[in-house]
Order: structure tokens, then sequence, then C-alpha cells
């Protein structure tokens, strides 16, 4: 669903950002991407969401090059930033329906968008307050909500968890479990290994732009996530 | 197939403009910037357009008096002299006075003397209204449209969707557009429906159609300043940039370009002082004076040395240069010699200074020319270079449709020449009508002018008007699309992150 092949992005001021990452997202998978900042997972989800061009290499969702047809390949993909922020004037349901028209869904009722908005979690009070009077982990849950009521079949979401208390956090891995049980392949970058060890199926660690190591679920379920990234990153290090 | 596709993005991409386009107009109309415009617009066009529908209706009242007064006079006073000397052909006041405040032709010093304060601080108008107020409030809706939204980071979600660039710019600007048009247009139906629910103001469909191309045109100004806002978002990286660009680019644009363009000019065009064309023409009259002088003093000289003892005598008989005294030309009555050299003594006298005062006249001709070329050169050029600034391109589109700019005093004085002419061959005719039944008429006899021309001021032709405004509404609309390609390209390459 979403594919990764020998991507390289060189920016303006001689910095190598990524160095040739492949790799691909099936639809059902979480997909975590590890790394300390300027790992280059920022990068990663800038190109495949055509903010910027990659140097080298290709970036493709449902078979559409992010780069080359970037509104065929947005057509079939969510995004969830660190900070979801929205129009503060407008309501919940506003917002829904302005990002929900936005992609392609048209002549939802206000039923529709409350459902999506309830089951992410957020309160009934919540669904007709304005944006501005919202906490960050209510932002976070409509930006869940926008990319639920898009129902695209790949969701990229830049460190999602950043700034969630716990509570609110193990919310929003409920709802990536359920998105995965939904068949949506989803690529999640974060800082978080705690949180990546509950929820990714695999887990890729980047460091300085290079995909170190990928490791599948069975290799972490029972060891000690934060050792292994640990070791993968000394060993980067060390290697020539 | 192809065709199908193609069909299928057109309307996509309608849609999402259409989208994007409501979205921030709510976002605009639940802003209180929005409120703040609504207000400021309601309140300054009601005030501006309620003070001065009093003012028009006090000159209205003035001008009828005026035109009744002079009825009067002529039909109590009715020679063919009082006719040509008193019937004085009176302007109405312009039909867009309560809109907009034309250039008064009768200012004088003594106005300022009697009450400045009307001078000092002139009252607002329509003019100030579009070209100051809306033009900043339409900077304020637009120098965030793009910053505004990366600094939220509202920016990096919607372009994560399918939407292309062209179209939420689209979308912003015919959005940000309505918004910020509802204040204005708001404001002039008000306004309006003021004026006209006055019974002694009625305007005719011309009128009509003037207010219609004004409203037209001043939303082509507006948005003017909407995409130059948008287009200053594009290349800026924060609002509090862009705004500080913005406010840079309307100082040029409103305040420096119009005051600087009279001042280039004349430093292209040097026009001397009027002091300094007085001492010109002094200097001329001088040594041509000076020259004559010589010249008369030859003539003499040569007089003396034909006629000897004859000239002697004419010029004992007081100053012979001038030739006027009053003892010689009673010699010259009674004798013909005498007669004869005075005579051939003023032609030679003419015949030496006649060129000197000839080219005299003709260079004070030539510098009234040189003057005359180069001050419209100056005006014309100052006029190009005024025209650079949409304030000066609206303000004549504006006054020249209204009736109420320059181009309308001229049309006034042109068609008070022809009345003029025509009272004048009226009142020569009537005389010689008058005189062959009675021939002892003098010319102050009170004579019957009833069936007299009456001015009857016509306002120039719409479309006369809308050819002459068309090169600068031109400019206006040549701002827009330079600012909205600039706009695009600078969206095209404006990093969203």
């Amino acid at each position: 669903m979403i594919q990764i092949n020998e991507l390289t992005k060189r920016y303006e001021d001689g910095v190598l950002a990524l160095d040739h990452v492949t790799y691909t997202i099936q639809p059902g998978e979480i997909f975590c991407l590890l790394g300390a900042n300027g790992a280059g997972k920022t990068t990663t989800v800038n190109i495949l969401l055509d903010f910027i061009r990659p140097t080298e290499g290709q970036a493709s969702i449902n078979g559409h090059d992010c780069n080359k047809f970037p509104l065929e390949a947005k057509k079939y993909v969510s995004y969830v930033s660190e900070n979801v922020q929205l129009y503060g004037m407008f309501t919940a349901r506003q917002n829904l329906r302005f990002f929900a028209e936005l992609g392609g869904r048209k002549d939802l009722k206000n039923q529709e968008l409350d459902n999506v908005m309830r089951s992410v979690g957020l309160p009934e009070k919540a669904l007709t307050m304005r944006l501005k009077n919202y906490s960050k982990g209510m932002r976070q849950k409509l930006g869940i909500a926008i990319a639920l009521i898009k129902d695209p079949p790949a969701i990229i979401m830049d460190e999602p968890t950043s700034g969630l208390d716990p509570k609110s956090a193990n919310e929003f891995l409920d709802q990536l479990r359920k998105l995965r049980e939904r068949g949506k392949a989803i690529l999640m970058t974060t800082h978080d290994i705690f949180r990546a060890k509950q929820i990714a199926d695999r887990v890729g660690i980047m460091k300085q732009g290079r995909l170190v190591a990928v490791r599948e679920r069975a290799d972490f379920r029972h060891a000690d996530l934060e050792e292994i990234y640990l070791t993968e990153m000394e060993a980067a290090e060390n290697a020539p | 197939m192809l065709k199908a596709t193609n069909a299928r993005e057109i309307a996509g991409s309608l849609r999402s403009l259409k989208v994007v386009a409501a979205r921030e107009f709510l976002d605009n109309l639940l802003n209180l910037r929005f409120i703040t415009g609504l207000v400021l617009c309601l309140v300054v066009t009601v005030a501006c357009i309620v003070i001065l529908a009093h003012n028009y209706r006090s000159e209205l009242a003035d001008y009828s008096r005026r035109v009744n007064m002079q009825d009067d006079f002529l039909s109590h006073y009715a020679t063919g002299d009082a006719l040509v000397v008193t019937n004085r052909q009176q302007k109405p006041p312009e039909r867009f006075r309560p809109l907009i405040v034309g250039i008064p032709p009768d200012e004088t010093l003594k106005s300022f003397d009697d009450n400045p304060l009307p001078i000092l601080f002139p009252p607002l108008d329509f003019l100030f209204i579009v070209t100051i107020i809306m033009s900043v409030l339409a900077l304020l809706f637009s120098y965030d449209a793009v910053t505004g939204e990366r600094q939220r980071g509202t920016l990096r979600l919607v372009i994560s969707n399918s939407i292309s660039r062209t179209t939420m710019l689209l979308g912003k600007f015919i959005g940000g557009t309505a918004s910020l048009l509802i204040p204005f247009i708001l404001a002039l139906v008000v306004g309006v429906l003021y004026i006209n629910l006055n019974p002694n103001i009625q305007w005719t469909a011309s009128a009509w159609a003037e207010l219609g191309l004004l409203a037209v045109a001043s939303i082509t100004f507006v948005t003017l300043f909407y995409l130059l806002g948008l287009m200053v978002s594009t290349f800026s990286r924060y609002s509090a940039v862009s705004i500080l660009n913005c406010l840079f680019v309307w100082v040029l644009l409103i305040l420096a370009i119009p005051n600087l363009a009279p001042y280039i000019s004349a430093q292209v065009y040097h026009i001397p002082s009027i002091n300094e064309m007085e001492r010109r023409f002094e200097e001329m009259e001088r040594d041509s004076l000076k020259l004559a002088g010589q010249r008369n003093a030859e003539v003499t000289k040569d007089f003396q040395r034909r006629y000897g003892k004859l000239f002697a005598e004419l010029e004992a008989m007081g100053d012979a240069g001038s030739g006027r005294q009053k003892a010689a030309q009673q010699r010259a009555a009674t004798d013909p010699e005498l007669r004869a050299m005075l005579e051939a003594f003023r032609d030679a006298q003419r015949q030496a200074t006649k060129p000197i005062f000839d080219a005299r006249t003709e260079a004070e001709k030539r510098l009234r020319q040189d003057l005359e070329t180069q001050a419209a050169r100056q005006t014309r050029l100052a006029k190009v270079l005024a025209c650079l600034s949409p304030l000066a391109d609206f303000t004549y589109v504006a006054r020249d449709l209204t009736g109420t700019g320059l181009r309308a005093l001229e049309h006034f004085e042109r068609i008070s020449g022809r009345y003029q002419r025509e009272v004048r061959t009226y009142a020569a005719m009537k005389m010689q009508e008058e005189r062959q039944k009675d021939p002892t008429l003098g010319r102050d006899s009170l004579i019957d002018l009833s069936n007299r021309p009456r001015f009857a001021f016509a306002e120039e032709a719409l479309k006369d008007k809308l050819r002459q405004v068309l090169p600068c509404w031109g400019v206006l609309v040549a701002y827009n699309i330079v600012f909205f390609v600039a706009a695009f390209a600078g969206f095209m390459r404006y990093d969203v992150r």
C-alpha cells in the first residue's frame, strides 16, 4: 500500500536527510518509524504527502507516485500530525465536515459526522464546541476522526502521541488497533518506544537518514525494544 | 474514457474550490476583522453620505436661487448688454456629490479665510472609503491568508488532501473577496438608499448605470489590494513579516507614487516661475526699447543731415523724436513742406523700430508657447507616473465616471463657451432686430429677451465617459492579473512545512 524505494533527500544546504531508504507497508499493518530528532522520519512523511520533492528514489501510495501524481496519491491517504491544528472559530462538526468534503465525502448528515466523532472517544458536548476550546488530546482525537471519515486505505501519522497524557495515548492506540482491523496501512513516526512496542507490527529504526534496521513484532514482543533500538543505533554508529 | 476522467477531475476541482471558498468565507465572517470592517464601513459610509447629501441639498437650493435671481434680473434690466454681461451659465452641483466631493470650481483664498476647517479637514467621501479604508481592510483580510494557515498548522492538513494549490489559492481568493465585499456593498446600498429616499434627489437611468460601473470599478480596486496581500503572503513565512511588507507596498502605491509623480515630472520638464517669466519679459522690453531708441537716434541724425534747417525748426518746437507736439502739428497743417517731412520722419521711425518690436512680440509668443508646451508635457508625465498608482487610476475612473473630476469641468467649460457664443449672437441679432423697429434704441434700452437661449447643463454621454476611463481601469485590471499570477507563482513553490 505504502511503498518507499531508495528514497533519498539532500537539502539545498547539503544536509542528507534521507539516504536510500526502502520499505513497504502492507494493508492491515502498523509500521512504526523510530529515531532521534533529525533521523529523517518527518522528511519521509513530507515526501509522501508531496510537501517536498525527493532527490532520488520513489514513494508511492496505492501504486501512485507521490511526487509525479500527488493529487492521485493523496486520494488514498489521510494524515494525522504531531499537533493537529484545525480552524479555531469552527465547531468540531464544521471542521470535520470541511475536511470530509475536501476528502471527497459529500452530503454527510450531522448524525454521520457525530457518530465518527463519538467513535474516536470525543464526549458529546465536544461535538458542537469551537475548536479554540479543545485540549490537545481532543484535537488529536478529532484528527483521527478526520482521517477516519475520509476512509482511505493508508494513514500517515507523524508523532501523533507526542504530548498526550497516558489515558489519551491509550485511547489513541485503541483507535489505531481498530483501524488496523479495518485493513488500513498505517505509517507512524514516533520517539516513544513504549507505545511503538504496544502497537507496531514492524518497527523501522532510522539514524541520520538511514534505515538501519527493520524488526518484526516477533522480534520485540518478548524483548526490550529499547535495548534493541540502542543496540542498532550503536551498531550503526560503529558501521564503516 | 479520457474525456470522462477529465470531466471527473474538473468536477472534483470545482467541488474542492467551492469547499475551500466556503470555508474561507465562513472563517472570515467569524473573525473579529469582519465585524470591525462591517461596523467601520457602515458607520463611515452612512455618516459621510448623510453629511454630503445635506451639503448637496444646500448646493442644489443655492443653484436654483442663483438661476432664479439671474432670470429675475434679466426680466427687470433686460438690455442686450446686460444679457451678455450678466447671463452667466450656472453649473448645477454634480448628481454624485452625495457620494463624491467634486473639485470646487470657485475655491478661493477668501473661502479659506472664512472657514478654514472644511479645507483643512475635507469631509470624507466614497473615494476616501474605497481608496483608504477598503484597501487597508483588503490587506488585513489577506495578509495572513497563507502565512497564517502555515503558522497555525492547518495548511499542511489541507494540502495533505487531494486538492491542487491552484484550487486552494482560487478558493481563498473567492471566499476572502466575497467576505470582504459584504461590508462594502452593504454600506453602499444603505448609502444609496438614503440618497434616493430624498425627494429632491432623483437619479436618472444613466446615473444608476454610472453607479453600477462605479461599484464594479471599486470592486476591481478592492480585489487588487486583496490580491496584493495574498501575493505578499505567499512570499512570506510569517504573518508579521507579511503585514509589514503589505504596509510598505501600500504606502508606496497609495501615498508615495501619486505624491512623487508631480515632483519627478517637474524635475524632468522644468517650468520657469512667474517671477522668472516676468523678469525675462522685462529684459526683452528693456532691450527692445534700447534698440528702438538707438534706431530712432539714427533716423533723427539722418533727417538732420537731409533736411538741415527745416528739421531743426521741428526739433525746436519740442521733442522731435516723438513727433506728437501740438505746435508741430499746427505748423504742419499750414506748411506742406514741413508736413511732408514730418510724415516721412514718422514713417522712417516706424520702419526702423517695427522689426524690433515685431521680433520682441514673436520672442514673447515663443516663450509663452514653450511654457505651455512644457507645462503640458509636465502634466502628461505627471499623470502617466501617477497612473502607476492604483489610487490615481481609481480616482480618475471614479471622478470621470461620475462627472466630479477635471474632465467634467472641461466639459462644462466647453458647453459654457458654446452657450456664450450663442448668447452673443442672439444679443446682436436681437439689437439689430429691435433697432429696425425703433432706430432711437440705445444700448441701455430695455428690450424683450423672453425668448433668449437658456443654459441647460447636460452630462457627458456615458459611452464617452467610459471610453475615457478605460485606460485607467485597464491598469487596475492589469494589477489584478499581475498580483494573482505572482501569488500563484509564490504559492506553487511555497514551503507548507
